[in-house]
């Protein structure tokens, strides 16, 4: 029977041919530039220390030595690899100990367990580099790995960003670079193993490509440093409309939005508000004053998170010092009112007091939100619980700030004893606020210590006007301030690298400065409710929905005949630093004597953001030469040197450059036409000075280049003169033959002229 | 799915660097954004300035020879066409169902060059390839765009040059003379002159053998005749068939081929006839040379089978008889007659058996 075959189509038998040619001079560029993305992003951690020019020097070389061996000498290519793994294998084993330390050190710096100091890793440095220019090249080679590398390298950028790590932008180009590039050449690569390729110089496609892609890449990139330059703010703050957007819808979805608000952690992140009503505040009167519930007291700070106060200690502490122990149990009730019966037995009424009831409509909340100068209410209930479970809220009397007058010399005869009780109460409370409410983990706050330390007040106006200071010209108020780092501290990340914030962060810097400053303070959160946001009822009273974007973090200060009492330093919240006894204009007095600015940044934060923020890069790249040991003057020599590094090996790069071009020409003559050989042949005489002014065409042609040329006879000449002119004016075709002829004429007649030529003009001929 | 991971990436990053406000970050989410979109025009770019068509409309392929065909691209634009696909329908006339194959290549920027593929040929006849669509690909293979680009050609699949050994015989002479040498005549209808005796070689037919000659050397000599000097003979096809298949083609056109080669050792010329029915006249074409045999092929193959007609055929044979002028006639059935008289009906399952082993004595 006759075999019934199929018609295919397949690719040549040159294909696989042209595999075996190795890489083009695009696949070294773009090696290298992966591998110089890495060196980059290595310079740019801080606290790992290593000889750089060894290491940028190495990794050229070994990059372009293993390119070359590939290319031109295969086998020699594994053997050198082998011989490189077995050598890493080597000195890995006799430098074990050191290489653990260097490691160790290394891995501190990057998980930032501990401030550690910067310590010489070259070795280890030097290894890996050496290790993963082996591996990258093998990757590369396979094409199968290049989607992991992707993955790693832009895992690096981002983790590096995570962990404070200054990615610079020549991190990126180069990276990207090397993404890119690579990702088009594998392209290329893996559609010709599924499908039917048509024969194509892969090499030389690669090449082409390579240029294209890398034009438009360098085009893109100017074009995106100038775009991310102009619109950069914007481009961030469409960034987080769209995570807030996210946020609320997820939380929607999630059923969250009843979570709670208050509570002592330094958000690290974007505040994205749900607009959800938490509380119902019913009052009497309309208040004057902005109305302060304080929902959590912080007191002791660790690393971003306030503790809650402990008032079961502290009154514990004050009974003990007042030796009341019986009334230990009643000193939290005592205390809490304490302001509140002392201002009302001392103005002998209670017309200026007020009420308000606070209602919850957050049922997760169950926290109690209470004013300050206040006292609670259960009337005709028996007890505190009694009345919630009947009203579902609670009431409290108090004061306003500028209501409270506590003067202890107009004190009735009435209420004498009890006023010296409270005397005594608020002096021992003092004492033990003094104690535990001044505690600062230094250790965590380096920068802010130094700066108060060096900042040395002792009057509590002074005190304050310098804080303000300090936050509103350091930091802008802003609720989208992006994500601290990870192992950053926050409230340092907040004033002194990023520069924004929102009410947390300023609470809790201002906090921890009147702490450093020796004056008791407790971060807050809680609510703050502006009497604008009291509507008026019916039947009188004032009432007003409390949402999520009242939400508001403070410090409170502890002041004689106040207790504690709250200090605005938040920018968004009309912030002045006010406070009993401290108005705005002994404020402005003082900033104008010490010659403090605050116009920058703080009150100015929506319209200034830009320039902060331009600010903020310089910043970060100033803190982190102030955090390296290696300081800015080596910093800036480290960079020149890198710089003249890469110049040097770019110089070096040229003649291989030169070399490869000559190999890149050569190979490609295989395919040429005879006609097209012999007209590089002119082209290579006239270089070389020979026979110039010759068409090639001329009778004397043959005989001319005889003498010329030593070593080639006259018939050997006119034969490839008359293959060359069948080829262009006969009506066959040539054969291969022939052309092989007319290559082999040329290349004898090259080396001959090459042989003649001077260094330079080797240099470029081919 | 790559744009969907590209975009991904592109999104994490973008939000990377809005959280931790790196300006490094933002300048690669950026750039990846900008050679998104890049890559989006790319492949419309490349649309506009790639053009690809079939280097000849024509080539000609011997059967059981893989044929090398070659595209060519020709690129206007600067940047390089990383890759495209081609689409392309390809098949035997008279083949059931084309076949399609999706082909991929590159070319370079600004300039044209060639691209290559094969195909196998397994049968003789005519294969059609035909260029449908060019998808064009950006860099990173995100996103496409194509084109109608129409090309065609032909490939001339020829038959092996298996000529048929065609002697002429004569039964009266044998029996006179049943040693006489020269009782073998070919078509021409006359004795021929001996041109040169040469050396035996493997496969000569032991008839040709020069016995005396052969003693006298003491090894094997062959006659080879001179061809008449004008000598011509007509060679009818009848193509028409209820049915038509590539396969049944590929026999067809193998034994036209193999008896046009083995008349055209006998004479030095062959009127090859059909009848078209499109005119309703006859196809009619003296073949001398080898380039002539093979246009002649061509004319076959591209003589559409479904335009025979069997009346026409015999009526043309009829008429070319009526005038008293001798010819040969195949069939589709493979039936391959001299004048009325069936010579042989060639084998479908062992023609090439039959092509190198067997002589046809065409008896007068």
């Amino acid at each position: 029977m006759r075999k019934i075959d199929k018609v295919r189509i397949y690719t040549g038998k040159k294909q696989s041919k042209t595999e075996k040619k190795g890489k083009g001079i695009s696949f070294l560029c773009v090696l290298l530039a992966g591998m110089f993305g890495i060196l980059f992003f290595l310079h740019g951690v801080e606290g790992i220390h290593y000889t750089e020019g060894l290491v940028w020097i190495t990794v050229f070389l070994l990059c372009t030595g293993n390119w070359y061996l590939y290319t031109y000498r295969r086998w020699m290519f594994w053997c050198f690899f082998a011989a490189g793994i077995f050598f890493i294998g080597l000195v890995v084993f006799l430098m074990r100990e050191t290489l653990l330390i260097q490691f160790l050190s290394v891995a501190e710096v990057l998980g930032r367990v501990e401030k550690t100091e910067s310590m010489e890793v070259t070795s280890l440095v030097l290894l890996s580099a050496i290790l993963f220019s082996f591996f990258l090249f093998l990757f590369e080679l396979s094409s199968i790995g290049h989607e992991l590398l992707i993955l790693l390298t832009t895992a690096l950028l981002l983790a590096g960003s995570a962990m404070g790590i200054w990615v610079d932008t020549k991190t990126v180009f180069f990276f990207l670079l090397f993404q890119m590039i690579f990702l088009a050449i594998h392209v290329l690569e893996k559609r010709k193993r599924k499908t039917v390729f048509l024969w194509v110089d892969q090499k030389e496609i690669a090449d082409a490509v390579s240029i294209s892609m890398g034009v438009l890449f360098i085009a893109l990139f100017c074009l995106t440093v100038l775009t991310a330059g102009a619109w950069q703010e914007k481009i961030y703050d469409f960034t987080y409309d769209v995570e807030g957007y996210a946020y609320r819808t997820i939380t929607n979805l999630m059923g969250l939005k009843e979570k709670p608000v208050k509570d002592g952690k330094i958000s690290r992140s974007n505040n994205h508000q749900m607009g959800t009503t938490q509380l119902r505040i019913q009052m009497e009167r309309q208040p004057t004053e902005s109305l302060y519930l304080r929902g959590f007291s912080g007191e002791a700070y660790i690393g971003g998170d306030w503790t809650e106060a402990s008032t079961m200690d502290v009154y514990e502490e004050v009974a003990d010092k007042l030796n009341w122990t019986y009334w230990e149990n009643h000193m939290g009730t005592m205390y809490s009112g304490m302001y509140y019966v002392i201002n009302s037995r001392m103005q002998d009424n209670l017309s200026k007091s007020r009420t308000m009831t606070i209602q919850r409509v957050n049922k997760m909340d169950r926290t109690y939100y209470r004013p300050y100068y206040s006292q609670w209410q259960t009337g005709d209930a028996d007890s505190w619980y009694d009345y919630l479970e009947r009203r579902e809220g609670y009431t409290y009397r108090y004061y306003e700030q500028k209501d409270m007058n506590i003067d202890w010399r107009n004190i009735t005869a009435d209420f004498w004893q009890t006023a010296m009780s409270y005397y005594q109460l608020q002096e021992a409370y003092g004492e033990v606020a003094k104690e535990r409410y001044i505690e600062v983990p230094e250790e965590l706050l380096p920068k802010l210590t130094t700066l108060c330390r060096e900042n040395e007040f002792s009057d509590l106006d002074e005190i304050s006007a310098f804080i303000l200071y300090t936050l509103h010209s350091k930091a802008s108020y802003t609720l989208t301030p992006g994500t601290a780092p990870l192992g950053e501290d926050i409230v340092e990340y907040f004033l002194f690298e990023n520069g924004r914030g929102y009410c947390v962060h300023f609470a809790a810097a201002a906090t921890l400065m009147y702490r450093l400053y020796g004056i008791p303070a407790r971060y807050v959160s809680g609510y703050m409710v502006e009497p604008t946001e009291f509507e008026r009822q019916t039947d009188g009273s004032y009432l007003a929905e409390v949402t999520d974007e009242s939400a508001h973090a403070w410090v409170e200060i502890l002041l004689e005949d106040y207790g504690w009492t709250p200090v605005e330093v938040t920018p968004a919240r009309n912030a002045t630093g006010e406070y009993p006894g401290f108005d705005s204009e002994e404020m402005k007095q003082l900033l104008d004597l010490h010659g403090w600015d605050m116009a920058v940044s703080g009150f100015e934060q929506y319209t200034q953001r830009q320039t902060d923020t331009e600010q903020r890069d310089v910043k970060k790249q100033n803190a982190l030469m102030e955090k390296g040991n290696l300081g800015k003057e080596k910093e800036t020599g480290s960079k020149e040197f890198i710089g003249f590094l890469l110049l040097v090996q770019m110089l070096l790069l040229i003649p291989l450059l030169l070399h490869y071009r000559r190999f890149y020409k050569r190979e490609k003559m295989e395919y040429m036409g005879s006609r097209a050989i012999f007209f590089q042949l002119l082209r290579v005489l006239r270089l070389g000075g020979f026979l110039v002014g010759y068409e090639g065409l001329e009778d004397d042609f043959a005989e001319e280049l005889t003498k010329q040329i030593d070593g080639i006879r006259i018939e050997e000449v006119t034969q490839m003169m008359e293959i060359v002119c069948e080829a262009a004016y006969g009506n066959r075709e040539e054969e291969k033959e022939e052309r092989e002829y007319v290559r082999r004429i040329y290349e004898r007649i090259v080396g001959e002229i090459y042989e003649k030529l001077r260094w330079y003009q080797k240099l470029i001929f081919w | 799915m790559k744009k969907v991971i590209f975009l991904f990436f592109m999104v994490i990053t973008c939000y990377v660097a809005g959280m931790y406000r790196s300006m490094s970050l933002l300048v690669f989410a950026l750039l990846e954004c900008f050679l998104f979109i890049a890559m989006f025009f790319m492949p419309y770019y490349l649309k506009r300035v790639l053009t690809v068509r079939f280097l000849s409309a024509v080539d000609s392929a011997q059967k059981g020879i893989a044929q090398t065909c070659k595209i060519c691209v020709r690129n206007k634009g600067l940047i390089a066409a990383g890759q495209f696909q081609i689409r392309m329908k390809f098949g035997y006339r008279y083949s059931r169902k084309m076949s399609r194959i999706k082909l991929f290549g590159a070319a370079g920027g600004h300039g044209e060059s060639e691209l290559s593929f094969q195909v196998n040929t397994p049968y003789c006849g005519l294969m059609e390839l035909e260029l449908e669509k060019i998808k064009l690909y950006d860099y990173l293979s995100l996103f496409s765009a194509g084109k109608r680009q129409k090309s065609h050609m032909q490939l001339v699949i020829l038959p092996q040059e298996n000529p048929l050994f065609i002697e002429y015989y004569c039964p009266e002479w044998r029996k006179e003379n049943p040693y006489q040498e020269d009782w073998i005549q070919t078509v021409g209808n006359e004795q021929r002159e001996i041109r040169q005796l040469r050396e035996y070689q493997q496969g000569d037919d032991i008839r040709r053998i020069h016995w005396k000659q052969s003693a006298r050397m003491q090894e094997l000599w062959i006659k080879e005749y001179e061809k008449e000097t004008d000598s011509v003979t007509d060679f009818f096809l009848e193509l028409a068939k209820d049915t038509v298949s590539v396969e049944e083609m590929d026999v067809f056109y193998e034994v036209v081929s193999s008896i046009l080669l083995g008349l055209l050792r006998c004479v030095n010329r062959v009127r090859v006839h059909w009848f078209q029915k499109e005119t309703d006249e006859e196809f009619c074409m003296e073949i001398k040379t080898l380039e002539e045999y093979k246009e002649v092929l061509l004319q076959l193959y591209q003589f559409d089978l479904m335009l025979a007609d069997t009346d026409g055929e015999k009526q043309l044979f009829l008429k070319f008889r009526e005038k008293g002028q001798e010819a040969f006639c195949l069939n589709r059935s493979l039936e391959w007659y001299y004048n009325e008289n069936l010579i042989t009906i060639f084998s479908e399952q062992e023609l090439i058996q039959e092509e190198k082993q067997k002589i046809y004595v065409v008896q007068r």
